[in-house]
């Protein structure tokens, strides 16, 4: 029995190094056996091999067997026996494809409980209770491949029988999960085979009789003859043993098994000895001897950690005007860890900040910094430049509102809103609009031009019609202290009656008091038919306005003006106009569309590793423009598998920028992914994908150059042939 | 040994320097002289051809021929990128050895993969005629000249670009060397160097 101690003691010290790497993940729910526990579970067991063995496991495992869960415990601890490989938070793996499923049973798509030994397959030992409800036994399944399999038993049909796929028979080959024959053969994935023939050799030996065993004890629940030919596919039990075996042998036991073998023995008590040792199977079946089990290495534990590694904010560097406000947003790596922070602002007569709201106070530099709650070291900061913004104090100016202030009416009357360059903003009832016509038509009741915004005290209000297409109209002037607001239905009629002007082309002017601030223009001809048509309405502003030309732009603010995306993600930036009352709009370009684009809106979006600078190009005049910074990294990649990591790594570190580099890279990648378990390569097979697409590439551009170099016009020879 | 044919090249110094050079009106005797030294039998002849993709990918093929009493033998070797795949991880290169004998315009004997037959069989060769070359010097045992025939002057259908070539040699060839860029963009530089 030394030999068994031995290799006890070997894999206690392998599971302790996960232990440790899950300890410094943060896994604390459960983790892999430590070396304590197992070798305590195993003391008991002295025997090397043959029926001895397998009756002492039976006894073990019957004898531990202290909480026998229901049917209804399956869907209750699927999550935490069987958490996704992605992490989401409730939702499990799926046995044959290892995809991530959440919902619970309601139809395709969903998982169900798979009894790994089919319940029709049990001499009626079990239905949905005793071994029937064994978490080590029921693993969750995809709704359709459960169906698939149905009654199925373990075999052979990738060669003659049909594709079982996942969810809607997309033949996604995420979702392929075996192969069938019929209603009698079910072939898993070669990944997959080990795990379900490790299952059935545990449901042999805890549930069969003792005596069938050469064990003692009865488990508690059922008990009766079971053979693998009742759910091996198989001429007789040997051939079925032989395939076990060869199944155990092709699938070594992964980190994903080891895990989940711990986690059901925190809740029932025994363990899969299966899967602690899969050398078991060839010493009581195969005529072997029980060796060191594997080492399982450090590989990922299911669930990603959820320990918090860093903080990012929306932004790094931020230029704002006095009373300008600002959102800050924390991003925490990995994602499924906590953002919450607290706030705090190195000078809060510059800049403020509120659960991550900034608002700008005065001209001048402060720093905001986000402090994790969840760990107190881990920060990260926004600079904030806040401008005097040159308008704040100026005196009289002109707002001019025309053609260009309304969007296209196209055909038929439209109540609409309006804005001046300025800033001015308002609603009318007009016939047409941008560039075509300011036609108030007269046949309609409402027919007029407001405002719901103000620059200041109004001064005057000088109307031209439009030139060729219109006769001269009255028209009658309200102002008020009040917005007009919206009137679709009716003219406005508050405020002080400035009287009626007739206006025409060259223009006419109502000189009024200066104590209002709102106006209202209304068509005063009373008619069944024709139009009027305008060609502009200056207001003069006696106060509150800009000074001078109010449509001047002097500079244009981007926010953030640097930033961090992680490819794959997007935000939007926003320009403002110095001085506000100036146009803001821009053109956006990127300096690198490869690394981050920007649409029309501002949204960045990031593609790839690098920087890029985002230009925004005012549309009044091109020499004025503002710069934003965007630095895109990498989708942070968090695993408990050193090999999953390095294999990452090297995937991201392909370069293809010289054929040398890039067969040097792809190499380290290809060796990188030798070391992957099966489990492993899960994890990162979007990786894997990334990989083949570089190799093919690769080889695409090889037998290129190759070709090149055979081209058959080369004069490979041809000084020389002379001489042959 | 074999039998080396001696092409009575009777040249002045001065003379070959004034006709290559452009200073006689007879250009088309001294190419037809170069053409002569190609057609004299050298014991061996080695061709180094060199495909330059970047800074650090290039193939280089070498061939080495020898000519002894009408047989010739040609020893390979040449150089190939590898193709990678997801179960392992190769050298960026392989090389292809081996050798062929020719006898007349038979192959009599190949040992190695991949041997060029096509190229051991098809080539016309070279051919130095004044209208192939642009911006040439022909001097002092030398010749540097561009080519713009290129097709003319390597006797075979070449889409290469930019060809340049660069020859030295006494009674017989010391060496040529051919550069172009093919049709794809990268290098290609044949080198020969011949012993009498």
């Amino acid at each position: 029995m030394q030999k068994i101690f031995k290799s006890i003691l070997s894999f206690c010290l392998a599971v302790a190094v996960c232990v440790s790497t899950a300890a410094v993940l943060g896994v604390t729910q459960h983790s892999v056996a430590d070396a304590a526990t197992v070798d305590t579970y195993y003391s008991k067991i002295t025997a090397s091999g043959g029926t001895q063995l397998l009756g002492q496991l039976h006894d073990l495992i019957v004898e531990t067997h202290k909480t026998y869960t229901s049917y209804d415990d399956c869907k209750k601890y699927g999550p935490t026996t069987d958490p996704a490989l992605d992490g989401t938070s409730g939702a499990v793996m799926e046995f044959y494809t290892h995809e991530t499923i959440k919902k619970f049973v309601g139809g395709v798509g969903d998982w169900n409980r798979e009894h790994v030994w089919c319940q029709s397959l049990s001499n009626g030992l079990w239905g949905q209770g005793g071994g029937g409800s064994d978490l080590h036994h029921i693993r969750p399944s995809e709704s359709g491949l459960n169906s698939t399999r149905g009654n199925c038993k373990y075999g052979y049909a990738k060669d003659t029988g049909k594709e079982a796929w996942s969810r809607d028979n997309s033949k996604n080959d995420s979702k392929l999960g075996g192969w069938y024959i019929g209603t009698s053969i079910f072939e898993p994935l070669d990944n997959v085979k080990g795990d379900a023939a490790r299952i059935v050799m545990y449901v042999y030996t805890h549930y069969n009789n003792a005596s069938n065993v050469g064990g003692t004890k009865e488990s508690a629940k059922t008990h009766g003859n079971l053979n693998f030919t009742n759910v091996i596919s198989a001429s007789n039990e040997a051939a079925a043993i032989k395939m076990l075996l060869e199944w155990n042998k092709l699938d070594p036991v992964d980190e994903i098994e080891l895990y989940r073998n711990e986690a059901v023995y925190k809740i029932q008590g025994n363990r899969n000895p299966f899967i602690d040792n899969s050398s078991y199977a060839d010493a009581i079946w195969g005529g072997g001897t029980v060796v060191d089990p594997p080492t399982p290495g450090p590989g990922p534990t299911p669930g990603p950690s959820d320990t918090l590694q860093s903080i990012r904010l929306n932004a790094t560097s931020l230029n704002l005007a006095i009373n300008d406000t600002y959102n800050l947003t924390v991003t925490p790596t990995p994602s499924n860890a906590s953002a919450s922070a607290t706030w705090s602002t190195s000078d809060s007569s510059v800049a403020t900040v509120s659960n991550g709201k900034i608002t700008a106070k005065a001209a001048g530099t402060a720093t905001i910094t986000a402090t994790s709650t969840a760990n107190t070291s881990i920060k990260a900061t926004a600079t904030v430049t806040v401008r005097q913004t040159s308008s704040s104090t100026v005196t009289s100016g002109k707002t001019i509102i025309n053609r260009d202030s309304f969007t296209n009416a196209s055909s038929g009357y439209a109540f609409q809103t309006w804005k001046a360059k300025s800033g001015v903003e308002g609603t009318a009832f007009i016939y047409g609009g941008k560039e075509e016509s300011m036609q108030f038509n007269i046949k309609q009741k409402s027919h007029y031009l407001a405002s719901t915004t103000t620059l200041g005290t109004i001064k005057s209000i000088t109307v031209k019609a439009a030139a060729g297409n219109s006769e001269d109209r009255p028209w009658q002037l309200l102002t008020s202290t009040t917005a007009y607001g919206t009137m679709e239905n009716s003219n406005p009629s508050d405020g002080k009656d400035r009287g009626t002007k007739t206006v025409t082309e060259s223009g006419v002017t109502w000189s009024i008091d200066g104590n209002d601030t709102y106006f209202a223009l209304i068509y005063a001809l009373d008619a069944t038919s024709g139009a009027a048509y305008l060609d502009s309405i200056e207001v003069e502003y006696a106060s509150g306005g800009s000074s001078g030309d109010t449509d001047k732009l002097e500079e244009l603010l981007i926010n953030p003006s640097e930033f961090e995306l992680q490819a794959g993600d997007s935000t939007k930036l926003t320009v403002s106009a110095i001085p506000s009352t100036a146009s803001a709009a821009v053109t956006w370009t990127s300096s690198n569309p490869s690394v981050a684009t920007v649409s029309e809106d501002g949204t960045v979006t990031a593609h790839k590793a690098g920087t890029a600078t985002i230009t925004a190009t005012s549309t009044v005049n091109s020499a004025i423009t503002a710069t934003a910074t965007v630095t895109v990294t990498e989708e942070a990649f968090v695993s408990g598998s050193t090999n999953a990591t390095a294999f990452h790594n090297a995937v991201a570190a392909i370069n293809d920028g010289t054929l040398a580099e890039w067969h040097a890279t792809i190499s380290a990648a290809v060796k990188a992914y030798k070391a992957l378990s099966a489990s492993d390569k899960t994890e990162v097979s979007s990786d894997v994908e990334k990989l083949n697409s570089a190799i093919s590439n690769y080889n695409d551009t090889v037998k290129a150059y190759n070709g090149a170099a055979d081209d058959a016009d080369k004069p490979a020879l041809s000084g020389a042939s002379r001489l042959i | 040994m074999k039998v080396r044919k001696f092409i009575p090249v009777i040249l002045a110094g001065c003379a070959a320097a004034a006709i290559f050079g452009g200073c006689t009106t007879d250009e088309s005797t001294s190419y037809d002289e170069l053409n002569a030294k190609l057609d004299l039998e050298y014991s061996q002849i080695v061709l180094t051809v060199t495909n330059t993709y970047d800074e650090n990918s290039v193939l280089t093929d070498k061939y080495t021929i020898k000519h002894v009493e009408g047989v010739v033998t040609v020893n390979y070797s040449i150089e190939r990128f590898a193709e990678v795949s997801l179960d392992s991880a190769t050298d960026e290169k392989t090389t292809i050895v081996g050798e062929a004998v020719v006898m007349g315009e038979n192959v009599i004997y190949i040992d190695g993969k991949e041997a060029p037959l096509d190229a051991l069989a098809a080539g016309t060769g070279l051919s130095f005629k004044q209208e192939y070359f642009v911006n040439a010097t022909l001097a002092g045992g030398s010749l540097n000249a561009d080519v713009s025939n290129p097709s003319g002057f390597m006797g075979v259908l070449l889409n290469g670009t930019s060809m340049k070539v660069s020859a030295t040699f006494g009674d017989a060839f010391n060496d040529i060397k051919i550069t172009y860029n093919a049709k794809d963009g990268h290098q290609v530089e044949y080198l020969y160097a011949f012993t009498v």
